[in-house]
């Protein structure tokens, strides 16, 4: 069963000034580069995390810009390892944080579904069995064996998209991807989408469109300075995070 | 949509974020991987185990960013071949001349020198920037930091297998016929590969934190290349000469040319290498245990 626990995670990044950076700076501290202590500027991005998800649960992640929202999707998807705190996730993840990573211009549509595929940790075989689905939900026609270089960016986005949502996994993070592309891709999408998340156990959603959030979510995590505001039932926490 | 009934996970697709099936099915992070402990040995070695077997990842990753620099141009990476077998004749027939070596002796020892050298260094320049270069991936996705490593290794060794043509069109020529010594070129250039992963991982964490170390290897690269006995053999320096086996390109480049040429493997030389492996592998791993978990923050 998919399971994810979080202990107190807080997670520093340091941000290097060029000062810092050089190991000239380091081996020959200079009169005036070193004048001030050396210390590092850290951002707190994430302070004191803890929360406990199982199967079942729908959990949306709210805040303003820069509470840390994406910071802690990273964490869950096992991007950043916290410094301090302790992790505990079960069960195949799958992050669609960005869904083009990976794909390259000068690589057909057909090289980069194998590309994308394969660091989505399918098999050949798998690849080879879904590919015509892929491209045909895709819509992309023969535009499939040509370069990447020769797509519009809705084409690249429908790729992308068709690719990444085809995987089955027991946790779903999202970043802001509910629906894509034109209005006919758009309804295709979501409704794609809304498949994608019946089929994982745990899904964890950081978005800012809260009537969404409202439709799909069971709990709601608020994030405010990298800190938790409010955790609890979605409809709850919603309407604190929206009052506010 | 082809699956008709949604909610029941489908068995075909499984998305996995490492890539053996333990390491996707559970992930357990600590503060401790930061710092000298137990969980940093257990974290560096599943880094290690999983990133080796995912070969199709660090294959796909390497050939991609090898098509990426040759894309669309007509000959691809044989553009290396080419300049390479330039430079040997041309530098190889001046410097044969200065010396006064005879050209079908020569040729040889310059051509399987320079072709090692260029192993070499592109070993180490590209070994700098292997985690600066994926910082997307790092960010982005979870995969064993060791990928990275693999696939930049792959790349060179790949360039390398585009050089050997040339060499080997050169070693015909000169009239070298393979004997039985000819097959030390395996483990000499496994051993080389191992100094390549060894120089990748090493550099490449260096270079993530402290971003000036790209430009002091390149120009130290450029002088390497002098104090490498590629043009001149160490006999040509006189007495100096000995002072060559402080350079640790010296050994690598002895073993694989006596290899090339189907001579008995200098002993002096294969020590050396082997000592330098551990010596590399031991300190590479201790860096990567400590600091492994800190690559995806300084990138």
């Amino acid at each position: 069963m998919a399971l994810i626990q979080l202990d107190r995670v807080s997670v520093d990044l340091p941000v290097y000034s060029a000062n810092s950076r050089s190991l000239k700076a380091k081996l020959l501290p200079s009169s005036r580069l070193a004048a001030g202590p050396r210390h590092q500027i850290l951002v707190h991005a994430l302070r004191e995390i803890s929360c406990e998800f199982q199967a079942g649960d729908h959990v949306a992640l709210v805040g303003r810009n820069g509470a840390g929202k994406s910071t802690l999707l990273s964490v869950l998807a096992g991007i950043y390892e916290p410094a301090y705190g302790r992790v505990r996730i079960e069960g195949r993840i799958a992050a669609l944080l960005d869904m083009s990573l990976g794909m390259e211009d000068d690589a057909t549509g057909h090289e980069n579904i194998t590309t994308r595929g394969r660091l989505l940790g399918m098999s050949s075989a798998e690849i080879a069995a879904r590919m015509a689905e892929i491209i045909d939900f895709a819509g992309l026609g023969e535009h499939i064996d040509l370069p990447l270089r020769t797509y519009s960016s809705g084409m690249r986005v429908r790729l992308a998209f068709s690719v990444s949502t085809c995987v089955a996994p027991d946790i779903l993070l999202l970043d802001e991807v509910i629906g894509v592309g034109d209005a006919e891709f758009a309804k295709r999408s979501a409704e794609r989408m809304r498949q994608l998340i019946q089929r994982s156990q745990i899904l964890v959603v950081a978005s800012h469109n809260t009537q969404l959030l409202a439709e799909l979510c069971t709990k709601a995590i608020w994030l405010e300075g990298g800190r938790v505001r409010e955790i609890g039932p979605a409809p709850a926490v919603m309407a604190a995070y929206q009052k506010s | 949509m082809s699956d008709p009934t949604p909610s029941r996970p489908m068995a075909p697709a499984r998305p996995t974020t490492g890539s053996s099936a333990e390491s996707a099915s559970t992930i357990q992070l600590s503060g401790h991987a930061h710092a000298w402990s137990r969980a940093a040995f257990a974290a560096a070695i599943g880094d290690l185990r999983d990133g080796a077997t995912a070969w199709r990842i660090w294959t796909l990753l390497g050939w991609s960013e090898l098509r990426r620099r040759y894309h669309r141009s007509l000959l691809g990476p044989f553009w290396i071949t080419l300049s390479m077998a330039i430079f040997i004749l041309l530098v190889g027939g001046v410097f044969s001349q200065l010396s006064g070596t005879d050209l079908r002796s020569f040729m040889p020892y310059v051509a399987t020198g320079y072709v090692t050298w260029l192993l070499l260094s592109s070993f180490v320049s590209d070994g700098c920037s292997v985690f600066i270069s994926s910082t997307r991936f790092l960010r982005q996705m979870r995969l064993p930091k060791i990928t990275f490593v693999l696939a930049s290794v792959w790349r060179d060794l790949m360039v390398f297998a585009h050089n050997l043509p040339v060499v080997l069109v050169i070693l015909g020529i000169c009239g070298v016929r393979p004997t039985f010594w000819t097959l030390m070129l395996i483990p000499a250039i496994l051993a080389t590969a191992c100094a390549g992963v060894i120089l990748a991982l090493t550099l490449g964490m260096i270079a993530s934190r402290f971003r000036d170390l790209i430009p002091i290897v390149t120009s130290l690269l450029q002088l390497m290349f002098f104090l490498t006995p590629v043009l001149y053999k160490p006999v040509h320096l006189g007495q100096a000469g000995a002072l060559l086996d402080l350079n640790p390109a010296t050994h690598f480049i002895g073993i694989m040319r006596s290899a090339f040429l189907g001579e008995v493997p200098p002993l002096t030389n294969w020590l050396a290498v082997l000592g330098m492996l551990v010596v590399g592998a031991i300190g590479g791993f201790l860096l990567f245990v400590r600091f492994r978990a800190r690559i995806t923050y300084w990138v």
